[in-house]
Order: C-alpha cells, then structure tokens, then sequence
C-alpha cells in the first residue's frame, strides 16, 4: 500500500507538468511584492519577509486564481490519464485490489499537495526575501491592522504569533484543504472519462464562486473561501467561516468522496 | 498439462450490447494461444476481463493470482517523463518481487539498455514496445497477455520477440497473444481461437500430430507404386493428387512424424521430391468463419 502511494505520488510529482509550481508561486510572490513594496517606498511601512510570504499564500486573490488553478491543472486528470493511456491495465493486475488503488490514489493527491506547497513556500520565501528583510516575527503592518489595504493588509494575525509555527500550519492547511478540493473532480472522472471536464469542474467553480461570496450563506457553505488558510486572519470572512468547522466540513466532504469514488472505482471498467 | 488460465461462459454486455458471448477457453502451461478476429470482435475487451480491469457480467475466469499476469496493452502505456528503468522499478515495487538487477537483466533480454537515461517519451515505438514486453515478464509470470505485439516492431523485433515468447513458453508460461496478423499468429501460436461478434466461433490446433496430412511428392510411377505398397502395409491413407510437374504426388494421413516418414519411405527405397507437413491454412479458416458472420472480410 504505502509503495502504490508512493507511485502514485511519483507519478504526479516526477514529470515535467509539476515544473509548473515554479512560475505559478513565483509569478503570484512578484504580483504580491508588487503591491507591498511601493507601501514601503512611499510610506515606509515596516515590512519583513512574513509579509511577502502571507501575503502570497494567503492572499485570496493570488492562491484563488494561481496557486488553487494551477494545482487543479496538476491532478485533475489524474485517473482519466491512467485511464486513457492504459497506465491502469498495467498496474491494476499487479495491486489484486481496486480500493487500494484508489486509496493511494487518493492518499497521493494529499501527499502531492504537501510537495507542492512545500516548493511553493520555499520559492515565495526566497523571492520574498531578495525585496523585504529577514525577521523572526511578524512586523507590526502584519498584525496591527493598516490602513494600506493591500497584501497582508488585508489579514491581520495574532500579536506574538510565530511566523514559522504558522508557516507549517499554512502548508498542512492548504496541502489538506487543497487535496480534499480535487478529489471531487477526480471522483467524479471515474463515471466522466474527460480530462476537460475534470479541470473544468474545478475551474469553473473557482471563477463563480468569486461572484457569489458577497451573500454570506453561500459564502458559508461554499468550499472555495475555506481553502485558503488566509480566510481565518481577513476581517469578513473570519465572522462567517472558522478554522474548526472547516477542517470537520474538508474531513466530511474527503470521507464521502473517498467512499463515493471507492464505490464506483469497484464497478467501473477500464 | 496444467492450466494455467480457465475462462468458462464468459459473458460481457455493455447496456444492451453483447461485448462477449458465453467465451470458454483455456491455456496450458508453455502453450502460445492466438486471438484472431475483425477489429470490434471482442479480443482486447476478453484480455482485459482476464486482467481485471474489466468486469465480466457472467461467468468466471481464473489463473493463479500468486504466480501473476504480465500485460503488454496495444498502446504503449509509460510514464514519458521517467527512463526505461524508472518505469519498471515504478511498476515493479507494486509487487516488490523483484529488484533492480532482475530489471536491468529484463531490459537486456529484450535489446534495450537498462543504463540509457533517456526519458521514454523520447523513444522509438519499437523500442516502447520492448519495454512493454520488458514490463510484462520482468516479473516471471506464469501467463502473459499481449495485444497486438508486433505492433511498432521492425522485422528484427518481430523475430526477437517470436524467439523470446518461444522460450517463455518452454519455460511453462502461457500465453495469448491476439492479432491481426495471420502469418504471426500462425508461426507463433499452438492454437488459434477466431472470434467475431463476442463470440469464440472456432479453435484451430496448429500442432496437432493428429492426423496431419503430409504432402509427399516421388521421382518416379515406380516409386509411387512402392510408397502405395508402404501406405497399406502401415495402414496409412494414401490419397492421390494431380502430378506435380509430371511427378507423382499425394497426401498421406497419419500420425507420424515428417521426419519418421521420411526415414520409413527412404528404407523402402523410395526417391522423394518434397515432403512437408499440410497444416491447416488458418487465413483460409478465418476467411471462412469471419464470412459467416457476415464479417467485413466478406
């Protein structure tokens, strides 16, 4: 079982298509950058690397439609490929058992996640820290609240908080949250042999989901604002969702699809 | 001998569609089976339900789980990024039967280099091919399954793998190998299953020593009067046939040997031409069968 996870991890991970993680955080670190540092030019707010680093990952706006999109584009046709290029029949035959398969299956897209986020995190450090300077706290504009509405301005985190306690709690969160989200399309890619449908899904859902978070109970059932470990430290979305009953909502909706796609991964032919 | 896969009233349907209708069929240990049939007959569909990674709506199948199943699927199915040995070590560890030296050994016997660090998406479809074959036996299984494996092949690779599903099979592994290919079939296979419409019609044995004709042409009518002396003292049908050339000719039905013929006849001072073995023409029975099913070769 965990060397079938650790293929299935392999596979997503060791091919050139995950080269994408680099100009993916990269390119949202400079998009972040670039709203913070004129803040610091022209006003001299206080920076340090924290900022540059929250400011990315837990930016709605840069995880939403970089970070969350390109990981989609990473996994969502995972099975259709294996499908369709008939990876399966050679490797079905060898694990004598369907659910397994599909528990490493699923097991990988959390492990993948975690790799992705780990890169990513190291990548936006490194950029972050070639603009702002290296501190072992979190600056006052990251937790006394500002007026600049902009990057980390817009969340605010707890006086005295560890940057790096948080940064780990980040990528567990996000590689968790982040996994959970892709197993519903690749849950529903068993029945729908389409990669495009698999990507579509999850696209879709992103860019509609920008429009309906303005109504609070969307917003509050809504699994997209729950992702982002940013929404715990923004002053709307803190009133509406928590940390606690996200983590019970992302376990609730991974155990039904877990059970949902093991029960047709049994019925279904390659 | 043993079998080593069983596959009784097998039945496929796909909402209303008969994909395989009531499929009895068996392999014996070191036996080489052919599949043959129009495209859409039924072949890969009855592979992969031998595999597992298609259900079967009735009947069973079954082959010894523990001793395994290799598979060379009729497109190349690897990982394009990875070189040929991290493909195989990917799929080997599923199992963790075997190691790396077994791999690279595999690699060699299949003419590929188990030290080339080219990714395979790089590689030539022959050379995809053999490490579909390398994937499929690295693991000695006791029955292997190929789809079309010539496919992609050069004439030397076809001759390699004629050569290596030779040794497999007298090594004890079974194998099916299904093909459009009706000379391949014909110089690889035992036996011969022709499907068409979901439907085994017919299996032709291609080594039966049953009653094989023997074609047997003499030099002269007083050598063909003595090989009529020979025929009824062993008991051996002797049917004449036009003149070759103006040389006696006919077909002996026996049991024996060619080669026990050819030492009985040359004791009895017989001056022989050619003989060879008369093996059932299996483009001839294909042709015959795929008609009656109204089938495209009409």
């Amino acid at each position: 079982m965990i060397r079938l996870w650790w293929n299935e991890t392999l596979r997503l991970v060791w091919c050139k298509r995950f080269l994408a993680v680099f100009p993916a955080f990269a390119l949202a670190t400079l998009l972040a950058l670039a709203d913070l540092l004129p803040l610091v030019r022209a006003y001299g707010v206080q920076m340090n690397v924290w900022d540059g680093v929250f400011g990315t990952m837990a930016h709605w706006l840069y995880f939403r439609f970089i970070i969350l999109l390109v990981f989609v584009f990473l996994t969502a046709d995972t099975l259709v490929q294996d499908i369709s290029s008939n990876w399966s029949w050679l490797v079905l035959p060898r694990t004598n058992s369907r659910m397994r398969w599909w528990t490493a299956k699923v097991l990988s897209l959390f492990s993948a996640a975690l790799v992705y986020f780990i890169i990513g995190f190291l990548i936006v450090f490194a950029i972050s820290a070639t603009q702002l300077p290296y501190a072992p706290n979190f600056s006052e504009y990251a937790t006394q609240g500002s007026s600049f509405n902009a990057g980390v301005g817009t969340l605010k985190f707890p006086e005295g908080a560890n940057p790096f306690v948080l940064s780990a709690k980040m990528i567990l969160y996000s590689a968790f949250s982040s996994a959970v989200f892709m197993m519903i399309p690749v849950t529903i890619s068993i029945i729908v042999r389409q990669g495009y449908v698999a990507l579509l899904i999850p696209f879709t859902w992103i860019f509609l989901s920008n429009f309906w978070q303005t109504n609070k109970f969307i917003f509050s059932i809504d699994l997209i604002p729950r992702l982002f470990y940013g929404s715990y430290f923004s002053s709307f979305s803190s009133r509406v969702i928590d940390l606690s009953t996200s983590l019970v909502y992302l376990a609730l909706v991974g155990i039904v699809f877990y059970f949902a796609g093991g029960y047709m991964i049994k019925r279904t032919d390659f | 001998m043993n079998e080593v896969l069983q596959v009784k009233s097998l039945t496929k349907r796909v909402k209303q569609k008969v994909i395989l209708q009531d499929v009895n069929l068996s392999v014996s240990e070191g036996e080489i089976l052919g599949l043959i049939g129009p495209n859409g007959a039924g072949k890969t569909t009855l592979l992969k339900i031998v595999s597992g990674v298609v259900r079967a709506s009735s009947g069973s199948v079954w082959f010894d789980k523990s001793a395994g199943i290799g598979i060379v699927p009729e497109q190349a199915a690897l990982l394009g990024d990875m070189d040929a040995l991290q493909n195989l070590r990917m799929l080997s560890s599923i199992r963790g039967k075997i190691g790396t030296s077994e791999i690279k050994q595999t690699l060699k016997r299949v003419g590929l280099d188990p030290d080339n660090k080219k990714a395979v998406r790089n590689y030539s479809l022959g050379m995809k091919q053999r490490l579909m074959l390398a994937q499929a036996i690295m693991e000695h299984p006791k029955l292997l399954l190929l789809d079309e494996p010539t496919n992609a092949l050069d004439p030397l690779g076809i001759i390699d793998l004629r050569m290596l599903l030779s040794e497999l099979a007298q090594a004890g592994t079974g194998i099916i190998i299904a093909s459009h290919l009706l000379n391949e079939i014909e110089r690889m296979c035992d036996r011969v299953a022709i499907i068409s419409g979901g439907k085994i019609l017919r299996q032709v044995n291609l080594r039966s020593t049953e009653q094989t004709p023997i074609e047997v042409t003499v030099s002269t009518a007083y050598d063909w009067d003595i090989l009529k002396r020979w025929a009824e003292s062993v008991h051996v049908e002797l049917q004449k046939l036009t003149p070759n050339k103006g040389l006696p000719r006919g077909i002996l039905k026996t049991k024996m040997a060619v080669s026990q013929v050819i030492s009985e006849l040359q004791s009895a001072g017989i001056a022989i031409e050619s003989i060879s073995h008369v093996g059932p023409n299996l483009e001839a029975v294909f042709l015959e069968y795929a008609q009656l099913e109204g089938g495209v070769y009409r």
